[in-house]
């Protein structure tokens, strides 16, 4: 097939992505391996599926594994979205501005963010520690309480602290690129 | 103390006042509801309760039915990037034979039949618009009327089962969807069945909008080819609705399979290679990420305007409203359109389900019906301007001389279509629900 459908989304919201710092390149390159994740949900959905109706036998690890998978799939996405500049964004406004405005604006942007990054950081902080520590301060990993019992909501945790605080890096790391970005000389608009 | 000494109503306004400030800077979707949530929580409750954040962030993501969402992602991801679209397609021709029009009705069947293989569009434009567009305009067709088929009918995904959007709305509102699955079909029939009479009536009265083919090109074609490539999309359909409306298979499950559908099919074509597995499942985790972080963040912001007591202000304000009950569904209708101009489907869902649901169960409406009536609503936020995505999604694969300004022209017929159809279900919901 000659037809590259992998702009499909850069489709969507009218550019192509730019990777602004070296940081969001590893992020961006990390999802070629992650993705296989789904693919392992995938395969765990399956063979549930044929466990149950084929050997009559059905699994206690299938559903909570894709369920973990999926969730950390769900998260680690934000970081590489981010990376890829490919969260949804109203551009009406941001499209239409000279370079100038639009440095201006990703300061802005970017400082903004940090303040939800940093709050949803320290949040995420309060809950990783309690999942991870029993009241007396032990170390303790909560889990789900089920038959197969395992402790994917302190590792889900972990990873939402993770995320969050790597967000918090990229948007810094954006902050400072747009500071340090010198506006080019014309002032050729945003094409589409 | 803090912000709560505002009051419930002013908070309201403040919200939706702050939401679009920050918008309108160009700010992502899924950090502008996730700040105001930070906001208000720091504000309204203090410090001590910025953990209601993650935790529903958690409780989100840890939803056993969006697992369904990836999968659905993957596989339109290996579809589109399968010949599948590409040779039903072209065995479809033979339906356009020498009606006026007829490329037109053959784009909508394909459309219609690509839909109800997967559950998410984008890819579906982008295909459509690559392989039924330059047929149509290489044969003269009205260019408008072309464009407007293809952005439409390309746009079916969001109604036609499996589509995401109900699977979301079946999350939110807690209702089963294998039953907003079969509420839908009738509905995206009728859509589909409004866009072909539509089609057909314009090109009736004025046949230079859709030239016939001429007799040589009509010759070629044969019922063989068209049965033959049918037979993939039929089977993929089977496994995945077939699962579902049989009570084999979980939602999830139902999208697994579909997955090791497409990839049997893909085998058999002689198509699947490492490539294109890697870029499927790489598009897939970009997809994820950006419609889940969306949903992060309008579930954090609606958790804590809901122990703000927002949810009780909204449907005290609504029901005290003393109009008639259809008139609520209606305003709601109204909000979720203008939303639609403005805001991506996910976070339109995230935002407003878990409040308008509890009225419109509390006024004695079935919440099934709203869903079809809400999934109606996101397909024509997908063709709304200023930021209908099925516009851009067409955009990038267009010849160059089409603009955005003529796509969004194209589709107001089209628009108009789908609130008739709203309307339609609005008044008459046995059209939806008469299957459950």
């Amino acid at each position: 097939m000659a037809i590259d459908l992998d702009d499909v989304d850069d489709a969507r919201d009218g550019h192509t992505p730019e990777i602004r710092t070296r940081l969001d390149g590893w992020i961006a390159a990390s999802g070629h391996f992650f993705g296989w994740a789904i693919f392992l949900a995938f395969a765990a959905s399956v063979y549930e599926v044929i466990a149950r109706y084929g050997f009559d036998r059905p699994t206690i690890w299938a559903h909570e594994s894709t369920t973990f998978l999926i969730a950390v799939i769900f998260l680690i996405g934000g970081p590489i979205a981010l990376a890829r500049d490919k969260h949804i964004r109203v551009r009406i406004v941001y499209d239409a501005v000279t370079p100038r405005v639009r440095r201006w604006l990703d300061v802005l942007n970017s400082l903004i963010a940090l303040v939800f990054l940093a709050g949803l950081t320290y949040a995420g902080w309060t809950m990783a520690w309690k999942a991870t520590h029993s009241p007396t301060g032990d170390l303790y990993f909560q889990t789900t309480g089920t038959a197969w019992n395992p402790p994917t909501p302190a590792l889900i945790k972990i990873t939402i602290l993770v995320c969050a605080a790597l967000m918090l890096v990229q948007t810094v790391l954006h902050l400072i690129e747009a500071l340090r970005r010198r506006p080019p000389a014309d002032t050729s608009r945003g094409e589409r | 103390m803090g912000l709560s000494s505002i009051g419930i109503e002013a908070g309201t306004y403040l919200i939706i006042g702050a939401i679009f400030l920050f918008l309108i800077t160009g700010m992502p979707l899924a950090w502008v509801t996730g700040l105001v949530a930070l906001l208000f929580t720091f504000g309204w409750f203090g410090e001590s309760a910025l953990p209601l954040v993650t935790a529903r962030v958690y409780g989100f993501i840890t939803e056993y039915s969006l697992v369904a969402v990836p999968m659905f992602i993957f596989m339109a991801a290996l579809l589109d990037r399968s010949g599948i679209a590409k040779d039903l397609f072209n065995g479809m021709r033979v339906l356009a034979g020498r009606l006026p029009g007829g490329v037109a009705v053959q784009t909508l069947i394909v459309a219609l039949l690509l839909a109800a293989m997967s559950g998410v569009i984008g890819g579906e434009i982008v295909l459509l618009g690559i392989l039924a567009l330059p047929q149509m305009l290489r044969l003269g067709y009205d260019r408008n009327l072309s464009i407007g088929v293809v952005v439409a009918g390309g746009s079916l995904g969001t109604m036609m089962p499996p589509s995401i959007v109900l699977i979301i709305y079946g999350l939110m509102a807690s209702v089963s969807i294998a039953d907003l699955f079969t509420a839908a079909i009738t509905p995206a029939l009728l859509l589909f069945g409004s866009y072909v009479i539509y089609v057909l009536v314009r090109c009736y009265f004025n046949p230079l909008l859709g030239p016939p083919m001429s007799d040589e090109e009509v010759a070629q074609e044969s019922i063989w080819s068209a049965i033959k490539a049918l037979l993939a999309p039929v089977l993929i359909v089977v496994v995945v609705l077939g699962s579902i409306y049989a009570g084999v298979a979980s939602i999830t499950e139902a999208a697994a399979l579909g997955v090791s559908s497409v990839l049997v099919v893909s085998i058999l074509r002689r198509e699947l290679n490492l490539t294109m597995l890697q870029k499927s499942l790489t598009h897939t985790l970009e997809t994820c990420g950006m419609i889940i972080w969306i949903g992060i963040g309008a579930a954090a912001l609606v958790g804590v305007y809901n122990l703000m007591g927002g949810s009780r202000f909204v449907s005290g304000t609504i029901l005290g409203l003393d109009i008639a009950p259809v008139f609520v569904i209606m305003i709601m209708m109204l909000i979720l359109l203008v939303l639609g101009m403005f805001l991506d489907w996910i976070g339109i869902a995230l935002l407003t389900l878990p409040i308008f649901v509890p009225i419109v169960v509390q006024l004695g409406y079935d919440p099934i019906w709203f869903g079809i009536l809400f999934a109606v609503n996101m397909q024509v936020s997908y063709l709304t301007p200023p930021f209908g995505p099925a516009a851009f999604y067409l955009k990038s694969v267009a010849p160059p001389e089409i603009t955005l300004r003529h796509i969004y022209a194209s589709v107001l017929p089209f628009i108009a279509i789908q609130l008739v159809v709203l309307a339609i279900l609005l008044f008459f919901p046995e059209i939806a629900i008469w299957p459950l």
